[in-house]
């Protein structure tokens, strides 16, 4: 069984189809995930519908997230905020993912050919989410995702729809090494494009995220990361998350990881990003808190934050 | 497993609090313009360390904030007499702002980054996207036009196929002296 859905999956990659992609979409929205390199799929909150809508499964009854990161001199404000909640067989979440920047100069050259501010703005993009998980008997569990993105910018607007499909299988094993888990995400598996005011479109960018879990030693979590990003480039990613017994109810984490990024405008450039992070784990209450060095970026240092309560 | 968490602990604590290795925030703030109002931005003009520290102690004596026209006169006279020739010069090498224009732009049609330089000089720009992810860096040469010669410079911008479309931060970098802007490029 686990051959042919291997083989499915294989067809599906190869069949899929190749298409430009210019829509930028951040890749990064869960600090959990950002301190271990950035795996995706294996959340153990809300926040998971932002990489694999599947990773509900590991959502209890109800969860709620918030999300926060600043950059560029804190000119740029990331924040999403998530909820799930448990229904009969399944689960739902839902989520809105927003960046800001204000105090946008809005320039023009004057008739001397010299450059003029005219007056100033703000502009958003933002992503709405909702998904819907579903176990598969005791060891799987499948996801969909429809998203909405919307940009709001000067005499501009543009908005358009995209689905994610996800699936999480879990191979318990009991021993040594507990559980191996594979989790797969087709972002925006069905090509859309988000539409503009002023008649001009741009193609959503689709993905294939692979990605592994081992969970051995009853403290260790290994993880590992494939992305196929169509027309760009491959990415990857690895991280070790411990989570150690001698803290009274294993109320912190700790992790560590590595993962690569593409140049926005040149796909063949690619850089390499070192992350560590720590949980905190009290009583539903999960605080996760991520740091990033990247000396690509204008502010090495990168922090990012992430609160939930899961009950 | 003990020695393991706090080995961890450890490379956290030494990766947060390691200096970083970017750019002085000052330098970004720094004012070209040695008629500025702001105190804050003449100690940014005077450059180093050494220059600051008497500056902060002279204005100190007429009050550091809120001075009235007649301190700032006086604090102006302060500067030139002490050190003109520094403050001539680098007064000088970029004159006004640094702006992108026209911005927001739409991809495909041409846009230029614009300053006014006091004398021919080595100038970098470096092009950052919204998450702080270095995109492109620019040197042109002293001399070199457009972007590297005395008076107004309108350095073009590629928007068909350099950049795709996004919010863009610009570094002007000429000299030491950091000017920063940033510009949309819509689809």
């Amino acid at each position: 069984m686990i051959y042919k859905n291997a083989l499915f999956l294989l067809v599906i990659i190869l069949a899929f189809p190749l298409f430009g992609a210019d829509y930028y979409i951040d890749d990064i929205y869960n600090a959990e995930e950002i301190g271990r390199g950035n795996v995706e799929g294996f959340s153990t909150s809300s926040q998971g519908i932002w990489s694999n809508p599947a990773s509900l499964k590991n959502v209890k009854n109800i969860s709620v997230g918030l999300y926060s990161a600043k950059f560029m001199d804190s000119d740029v404000n990331y924040n999403n905020y998530t909820a799930s909640f448990k229904l009969k067989s399944f689960k739902i979440g839902v989520g809105y993912y927003d960046v800001r920047s204000s105090d946008i100069e809005k320039n023009s050259l004057d008739d001397s050919g010299e450059a003029i501010t005219d007056s100033s703005y703000s502009l958003s993009s933002s992503i709405t989410k909702i998904a819907i998980q579903k176990p598969m008997k005791e060891w799987g569990s499948v996801g969909a995702a429809l998203s909405r993105y919307k940009y709001s910018g000067y005499n501009l607007t543009g908005k358009g729809y995209g689905l994610d499909l996800g699936g999480i299988l879990s191979i318990p094993i009991k021993k040594r090494i507990e559980t191996i888990s594979i989790s797969t995400t087709f972002k925006n598996i069905i090509p859309q494009k988000v539409d503009y005011s002023n008649g001009s479109s741009e193609k959503i960018p689709s993905s294939l995220v692979l990605s592994g879990s081992v969970h051995f030693l009853q403290e260790f979590e290994a993880y590992i990361q494939r992305s196929i990003h169509f027309k760009k480039a491959q990415l990857s990613g690895v991280g070790l998350s411990y989570r150690p017994r001698f803290i009274p109810g294993r109320a912190m984490s700790f992790s560590l990881g590595r993962n690569t990024y593409f140049n926005q405008n040149d796909a063949s450039e690619i850089h390499s990003v070192f992350s560590t992070g720590v949980g905190l784990h009290l009583l539903g209450f999960e605080f996760h808190f991520a740091y990033q060095n990247d000396p690509n970026s204008y502010s090495e240092k990168q922090f990012y934050y992430t609160s939930v309560i899961n009950f | 497993m003990k020695y393991l968490s706090l080995f961890l602990v450890l490379f956290m604590t030494i990766s947060v609090t390691a200096k970083p290795l970017i750019i002085e925030s000052s330098q970004f703030q720094a004012g070209s313009e040695h008629t500025s109002s702001s105190i804050s931005e003449q100690h940014s003009i005077r450059g180093d360390t050494a220059s600051f520290q008497p500056l902060e102690l002279r204005s100190s004596a007429f009050g550091f904030l809120g001075f009235d026209v007649e301190d700032e006169d006086i604090l102006e006279t302060y500067f030139i007499s002490e050190e003109p020739d520094l403050l001539v010069q680098e007064s000088l090498i970029v004159i006004g702002d640094f702006k992108v224009a026209p911005s927001p732009v739409t991809q495909g049609r041409t846009s230029y980054f614009c300053y006014r330089l006091g004398n021919d000089q080595d100038v970098s720009i470096l092009i950052y996207n919204r998450r702080g992810q270095l995109i492109e860096s620019r040197a042109i040469n002293s001399g070199v036009s457009p972007g590297g010669q005395a008076g107004y410079q309108k350095v073009p911008i590629d928007t068909a196929s350099d950049y795709s479309a996004g919010l863009y931060f610009a570094f002007l970098k000429v000299d030491g002296e950091v000017k920063r802007t940033k510009f949309e490029i819509q689809p």
